[in-house]
């Protein structure tokens, strides 16, 4: 009996830490951001930052290997400020969760590098940046408008611009010309992509490979073929999610693998390492990308390979673009150093050094003089990129863009495997939306 | 005095481990159960909003029984599997052979592989193309799935892969099995008994005890399958994997749904908890253990 009871607790001990563990996620968080209660900047006290010695922390997604890059960049803004000592957090790792457990905690870092603005801004937890604007501080003008506005939220700005990207396609020169095809011109059209990928397809190599779940890469050919996800004030799907023009866009990419054939299955890519790992060993001739594996493809030797302009229908093209910048925390208790901070990040001087780093484009004209960058073959498609992003992506349109965006993934994957056709999946998408924002609200 | 002092040495001994519970297990689980009945996106203000995530869930919300139906199939199919695989390897690395230490090491090395490590594994295992599986099935004219990407499949080479890892339980089957005294088995052997009915009427019953605990802690481990679902197949395709737990770390995490997230929980707390308690009570009638005496 004994034997019994200590295997009974034993058994009990278990089932409690095994439930602890989803619950542990929320635990560590009892002190309350009281987030709304700040001062906005316009108000808070303007220290000099010459004054007092203060240490700020920045967090970034960056891994090690850039670290170098970051440190020489920290030290210029060192040299500048003396007093403002900065502390550099690399979370290559889960970096979301971070943020988001230590913005409720209270102890967020001072400045951190983010992309979903929404998502910060509707709680509160970002500061907006605007009175810089104001006094001067900020030259909006030396920016590209496309990626200064994707700062904003609402006409406000929240962060100050990093290294963005627009996309582009990689082209693999040696099987291009092994299958006796001409190299995508500025102007080339959908036809001119199909009949290439189906020429470039065959003997184990594909001619383009499909992204199954990338809603966000989806947009791109949906704002080209005229479509949305979402109205501007991201309260209605229905008749824009599943209407002709989206549903459409979304056939002819899933049909790329379905009736086309020059593209793998989903989950056959994905254990080949998607698109920039393929396209590396010379299984797939064509695939579209942000500028983050051309520095890789670059220091290969014996590779030849392009870049292209997206492929236009109708005359008419719509890119996109990837952007992230520099926020400051509405819980930092040295606003002021952060916002030096962030604003040194993003200025012409840090920014040089992160373009060199080769993980995405210049965010102002003066840069890309400075650099050459339109001169740099590979780099000019990306940069021509930047405007043709005429339309706002869809998470800006609402801080609940996650939820939808699942269902909309669910419609993507379902067309790509070939289970229903785009519209239906797109009209079944649209009616589980409406349910799953009641939920838990 | 004594009496005292004996009890406060007897607390002090244990007071870190019952700091570490409050601290980290049970503070955390109350807080859980609190925040259960609010809405919390993490970064501003609870809400209460009393029992509408429960409501919601069981009303509204369709991944809510996916996920289950998913967890639930996956636990019914590989929890027995599992328990039969690793006792039939039990038996066979009872065998007294030699090189047995090999062939043990062997069997258990994969409980030794963390998580992650084994779901890229088997990603590479089950590649539709130039996977092992379907090269080896290719021999034998057979052309092999896209395991992980066919909806119809991908559930089914979880299922494949929680098998292999079985190493954990045949190591308790071993341990139950060579705690079986070799006196019965040579009592039985004079009284005519074929090896079958030996196993039918010694090994099992003898080997209960393992059973039941392999089972417990299968059942819990079931429920609790995070890491194939996220690394390998992200839930899909089309939701056929999509783990109860994965579903409560992407409502925390992707939808800034704590509160609803930790509902969710609780209600995986309550299911484990009462199949526990089912499997405590039906085993009084099929658990023997050596000590006792039944009457």
């Amino acid at each position: 009996m004994l034997k019994k009871m200590m295997a009974l607790s034993m058994s009990v001990i278990v089932v409690l830490t095994a439930s602890a563990c989803s619950g542990a996620q929320t635990a560590d968080t009892s002190g309350n951001t009281d987030a709304s209660n700040n001062s906005p900047a316009t108000d808070a006290p303007k220290t000099d930052p010459e004054d007092a010695p203060v240490t700020i922390r920045f967090a970034t997604w960056d891994t090690a290997s850039s670290l170098e890059t970051y440190k020489a960049v920290v030290d210029g803004f060192q040299a500048k400020y003396p007093n403002i000592k900065v502390q550099v957090e690399s979370v290559p790792d889960s970096y979301e969760q971070k943020i988001f457990t230590s913005l409720a905690a209270g102890n967020a870092p001072d400045v951190f590098l983010w992309w979903n603005y929404p998502q910060l801004v509707a709680r509160g937890a970002v500061e907006p940046l605007d009175s810089y604007i104001q006094s001067g501080e900020i030259d909006p003008d030396q920016y590209y408008p496309e990626i200064f506005n994707a700062s904003k939220v609402n006409g406000v700005l929240y962060s100050i611009p990093n290294i963005p990207t627009t996309r582009a396609i990689f082209y693999n020169k040696t099987l291009f010309d092994k299958a006796g095809v001409p190299y995508p011109k500025d102007d080339w059209t959908y036809d001119d992509f199909l009949s290439a990928a189906q020429k470039l397809t065959g003997d184990g190599v594909y001619g383009f490979v499909t992204e199954a779940k990338n809603t966000y890469t989806l947009q791109q050919f949906v704002w080209t073929n005229g479509g949305k996800f979402i109205s501007e004030d991201g309260k209605t799907v229905d008749g824009i999610m599943n209407s002709p023009q989206t549903a459409e866009a979304l056939q002819w990419y899933a049909d790329l693998v379905n009736k086309y054939k020059v593209s793998p299955s989903p989950s056959a890519s994905t254990t080949m390492g998607g698109g920039t790992e393929m396209f590396k060993t010379g299984k797939v001739a064509m695939f579209e990308s942000g500028l983050w594996p051309l520095n890789d493809y670059r220091k290969m030797s014996n590779f030849s390979f392009g870049t292209a302009m997206m492929p236009r229908k109708n005359g008419k093209l719509v890119g996109i673009l990837h952007t992230s910048g520099f926020v400051v925390s509405k819980t930092s208790k040295h606003k002021d150093a952060a916002f030096k901070f962030a604003q040194y990040m993003g200025s012409k001087e840090g920014q040089t050094n992160f373009v060199k780093l080769g993980f995405g484009l210049p965010e102002m004209p003066a840069i890309a003089q400075d650099l050459k960058t339109a001169e740099d073959p590979y780099f000019r498609p990306f940069l021509e990129m930047i405007k043709y992003a005429t339309v706002t992506p869809s998470y800006y349109a609402t801080p609940e863009w996650s939820k939808i965006d699942e269902k909309l993934v669910y419609a993507m994957e379902a067309t790509i495997l070939g289970k229903m056709t785009a519209q239906e999946a797109l009209n079944n998408a649209v009616k589980e939306i409406n349910t799953t924002l009641q939920v838990g609200k | 005095m004594n009496k005292m002092t004996r009890q406060f040495e007897g607390y002090s001994f244990i007071g870190l481990w019952i700091i570490g519970f409050m601290a980290f297990s049970l503070g955390p689980l109350l807080f859980s159960l609190i925040i259960s009945f609010f809405k919390w996106s993490l970064l501003d203000k609870p809400v209460f909003i009393g029992l509408k995530n429960y409501i919601d869930m069981f009303k509204l919300d369709p991944l809510f029984w996916k996920s289950l139906k998913v967890t639930f199939t996956y636990a019914v199919v590989s929890v027995p599997l599992g328990l039969i695989v690793s006792l039939l390897l039990a038996i066979l690395l009872n065998l007294k052979l030699k090189g047995m230490g090999i062939f043990r090491t062997l069997f258990y090395l994969p409980s030794v592989i963390t998580g992650v490590a084994a779901a890229v594994l088997w990603m590479w295992v089950l590649q539709p193309d130039f996977g092992i599986l379907n090269y080896f099935l290719s021999f034998l004219g057979i052309q092999g799935p896209d395991w992980l990407g066919d909806p119809n499949w991908a559930l089914t080479s979880l299922i494949m892969m929680s098998v292999w890892g079985s190493g954990g339980g045949i190591v308790i089957f071993l341990a139950g099995l060579q705690n079986i005294p070799q006196l019965l088995y040579d009592v039985s052997s004079i009284d005519g008994a074929t090896k079958f009915r030996q196993f039918r009427a010694i090994t099992i019953p003898m080997i209960t005890p393992s059973i039941f605990f392999n089972l417990i802690m299968g059942v819990i481990g079931a429920f609790r399958t995070f890491t194939q679902g996220y690394v390998m197949t992200n839930g899909g395709p089309l939701n056929s994997t999509y783990f109860y737990a994965l579903y409560i770390y992407n409502k925390a995490f992707q939808d800034l749904q704590m509160g609803y997230a930790a509902a969710l929980s609780w209600i995986l707390f309550i299911i484990i908890a009462v199949l526990t308690l089912l499997v405590f009570k039906t085993s009084s009638s099929w658990v023997y253990y050596e000590t006792e005496r039944k009457g």
